[in-house]
């Protein structure tokens, strides 16, 4: 449903990032043990929802309360724009 | 409940309403209103099926729209076109609803008939005569307004996405703006990502009234608070008190609708049927620890046991209540029948209901459907004459089919009286000679003839006629209400109508039933229909007739012993247990009495399916099964003995 990777420099998220997914993408998350998430390289991820991006939000809080989100298709910045997290998503 | 059974649920109920509503429209007191909530529903259902992604529904719930909403302006009058189209497209909507259900979300619907609901809003119809002012449903002018949201908790996981709310409630109006706030959402572990932390605003300019504006929400307000009003900051502070004063009103009226003073919860009917079974469990263990505790005869022991026998009782009667709905909402679908067979026949019937509130268990009023949609069909084919006979008889040419329903000893009754024709006692006579179910010199009261119709294969009806005569008869209707423990009766009055009367348990879950032993089993008789129990005379007015003198009444007996061929010999006293049930009285002779008790009624196995006079199973509280007597049929089977002729 979802995969999550940290490369070292971004945290790669591929996949639906929805209800049925976020449990998994938190235990996952909770598994890399990895600190710095701020940058989210979102390039292979197709969907995303209201939970997915209260879950995006939970992240942000735990880097200042901003991310930055790179490589998003038009769904994908249309969901984060209409919750009023546009700022996040880098051109 | 996922989001698609909600959605599914309550489509259902808008479209009930809204059927309901189109049908009263032509007599309505107040069609401006009328209008509105036809329009809301509407619009109601077009929001939750865009939440969902049903594009089939939205585009004919929005050609609904667009029309009512021409009719509110005064652009278009309802007409019967309009109308007919109007209920064209419920029927449409409820086609793809059920569509869904069945796991079909690909259906389309019907384009010729959306199209016509948009030519017609667009005026493409007869234009709408000069109407008074105050008819007029005014539009409201567009207006500032902010609408709070604080998502339930539970939303999402119920399948809901909070966003395609927020989205869809922007389309009501223009220039909106929304600020969401995720600030709820912990930063810690404790974070749970199902559940919903957001809360949101949106300012919009609309034309739209408050409570159209919440009904975007209808979906999810069980969990879910919002509120509308005129925007916060633009007020001035005593105006905030006016903004309150605004949002109660509507929220109040809602409630009120629902249940004065009551929060409604929604519950799958699964976990009721759940419940009820568990319940049943509690009344037989209840039943179980009653009679040992009788068997061990300590005080003590009795007085607890008898403080949880009424426990019991108390928790069964809750429980079963829960289960209980209005038999309006099954009456009012055949507003819609008696309207199209109306003008199938050329002829003019209304239709008035009594009793809509009168409840019973829902498994009982799903199970009536059909069998009063065949009545209903009979009474309109072949009760109710053409309007021009009606006049010669000296009846008004509209005729009327009544719809009632009242409690009455523990038992629902349900009336479908029509002021038609009646029997035809002639004319089912020589059928039932002709067909062989009775002798030609047979003497047979008023009372015995008109039984006749429920006799399997009858039919006074020389030409089976499209409505009606589909195969179905009346023995099939009798069936279908005995199968839920109940009776058929038919009133005929020949000139005047006929009234066939259903008599149905309130449920078929758990019942008060009176124990008798006949042999060495136990047998058990529903307690409502008890009437007395007296000793059997030694010396019978007629043993050979199968009828006994009570107090100088005569009453037909049934030995159960010989009924149901229970072995062994029979005691030197015999008792009867005498049983009413629609107006008819019988004497069940039995070994002995044992005394009243809870049962739960237990469906039979195949192999006594079709067994006469048994009308399901039990558990004792001795651990032995039970039969629970049919006394519907054994009544029958001792009135029809007591008829001369009768070869059925």
């Amino acid at each position: 449903m979802v995969k999550l990777e940290h490369d070292g420099k971004s945290l790669r998220l591929e996949g639906r990032l929805d209800i049925h997914s976020v449990k998994e993408a938190l235990s996952t998350f909770k598994g890399l043990g990895a600190r710095d998430c701020k940058r989210v390289d979102v390039k292979g991820l197709e969907l995303l929802d209201t939970a997915g991006v209260q879950w995006l939000y939970w992240l942000a809080q735990r880097h200042g309360g901003a991310l930055e989100v790179v490589h998003a298709s038009k769904a994908v910045k249309a969901t984060l724009k209409s919750a009023g997290f546009e700022p996040w998503v880098a051109s | 409940m996922s989001g698609h059974a909600v959605f599914i649920e309550e489509a259902k109920e808008l479209l009930a309403r809204v059927e309901a509503s189109l049908l009263g429209f032509a007599e309505a007191a107040d069609q401006p209103e009328v209008l509105n909530e036809v329009f809301r529903a509407a619009h109601t259902l077009k929001g939750a099926a865009g939440v969902f992604g049903f594009e089939a529904i939205v585009q004919f719930a929005h050609g609904a729209e667009s029309l009512l909403d021409k009719a509110r302006d005064g652009v278009v009058q309802l007409g019967e076109v309009e109308l007919k189209a109007l209920l064209a497209a419920h029927d449409e909507l409820v086609r793809l609803v059920e569509g869904i259900e069945a796991g079909n979300e690909d259906l389309q619907g019907d384009g010729d008939l959306a199209f016509q609901l948009l030519e017609l809003a667009e005026g493409n119809a007869p234009k709408p005569k000069a109407r008074p002012a105050a008819k007029k449903a005014a539009k409201p002018p567009r207006e500032p307004k902010h609408v709070e949201v604080r998502f339930g908790p539970p939303v999402m996981k119920e399948g809901f996405d909070p966003l395609d709310f927020l989205e869809h409630l922007e389309k009501c109006g223009k220039n909106a703006k929304r600020t969401c706030d995720f600030s709820a959402v912990p930063k810690d572990d404790t974070f749970d990502p199902e559940h919903c932390y957001l809360k949101a605003t949106v300012d919009l300019e609309t034309d739209a009234s408050d409570e159209v504006l919440r009904s975007v929400f209808d979906f999810i307000l069980d969990s879910t608070t919002v509120t509308v009003g005129a925007p916060v900051k633009a007020a001035p502070p005593l105006e905030a008190a006016k903004v309150l004063e605004r949002v109660a009103p509507a929220k109040k009226e809602k409630e009120e609708k629902e249940a004065p003073g009551e929060k409604m919860v929604k519950v799958p009917a699964s976990r009721l049927d759940a419940l009820i079974d568990l319940v049943g469990e509690l009344v037989i263990a209840a039943a179980t620890s009653d009679a040992a505790s009788q068997r061990a005869d300590v005080l003590a022991t009795k007085e607890a046991q008898a403080t949880v026998t009424q426990l019991v009782s108390t928790i069964r009667d809750t429980a079963l209540s829960l289960r209980m709905v209005p038999i309006g909402e099954t009456f009012a679908r055949f507003h819609r029948v008696v309207r199209d067979v109306s003008k199938q026949l050329e002829k003019d019937i209304a239709l008035e209901v009594k009793g809509a509130e009168t409840e019973l268990d829902k498994s009982i009023v799903e199970r009536l459907v059909d069998p009063l949609t065949h009545i209903i069909r009979n009474s309109l084919d072949h009760g109710v004459e053409l309007p021009a006979a009606r006049v010669a008889a000296g009846k008004p040419a509209k005729a009327t089919l009544t719809l009632s329903a009242f409690h009455e000893g523990g038992s629902i009754v349900v009336d479908v009286r029509d002021d038609g024709r009646g029997l035809d006692r002639t004319r089912i006579r020589k059928k039932a000679i002709e067909k062989g179910l009775i002798n030609a010199d047979a003497v047979l009261t008023d009372e015995g003839i008109d039984e006749l119709i429920f006799v399997p294969g009858f039919s006074s009806v020389d030409q089976v006629s499209e409505l009606s005569g589909r195969g179905v008869g009346m023995d099939v209707v009798r069936r279908s209400i005995e199968g839920l423990r109940g009776t058929v009766q038919v009133i005929s009055k020949p000139g005047e109508g006929l009234t066939v009367r259903l008599r149905v348990p309130l449920t078929l879950a758990i019942i008060d039933g009176f124990q008798v032993g006949v042999g060495g089993r136990t047998w058990v008789v529903p307690l409502k229909v008890v009437h007395e129990c007296v000793d059997l005379p030694l010396v019978l007015e007629s043993e050979t007739h199968h009828r006994l003198d009570l107090r100088g009444e005569v009453v037909p007996f049934v030995r159960l012993r010989d009924f149901f061929s229970v072995s062994g010999a029979k005691p030197e006293r015999e008792c009867v247990v005498v049983v009413e049930d629609g107006g008819r009285r019988v004497g069940l002779v039995v070994d002995r009495l044992l005394g009243a008790s809870q049962a739960v009624i237990k469906p039979l196995g195949p192999l006594f399916q079709n067994m006469e006079g048994i009308g399901g199973a039990t558990l004792l509280g001795s651990g032995e099964v039970g039969f629970v007597v049919d006394v519907a049929q054994l009544i029958r089977r001792a009135t029809n003995r007591a008829r001369l002729g009768v070869v059925a």
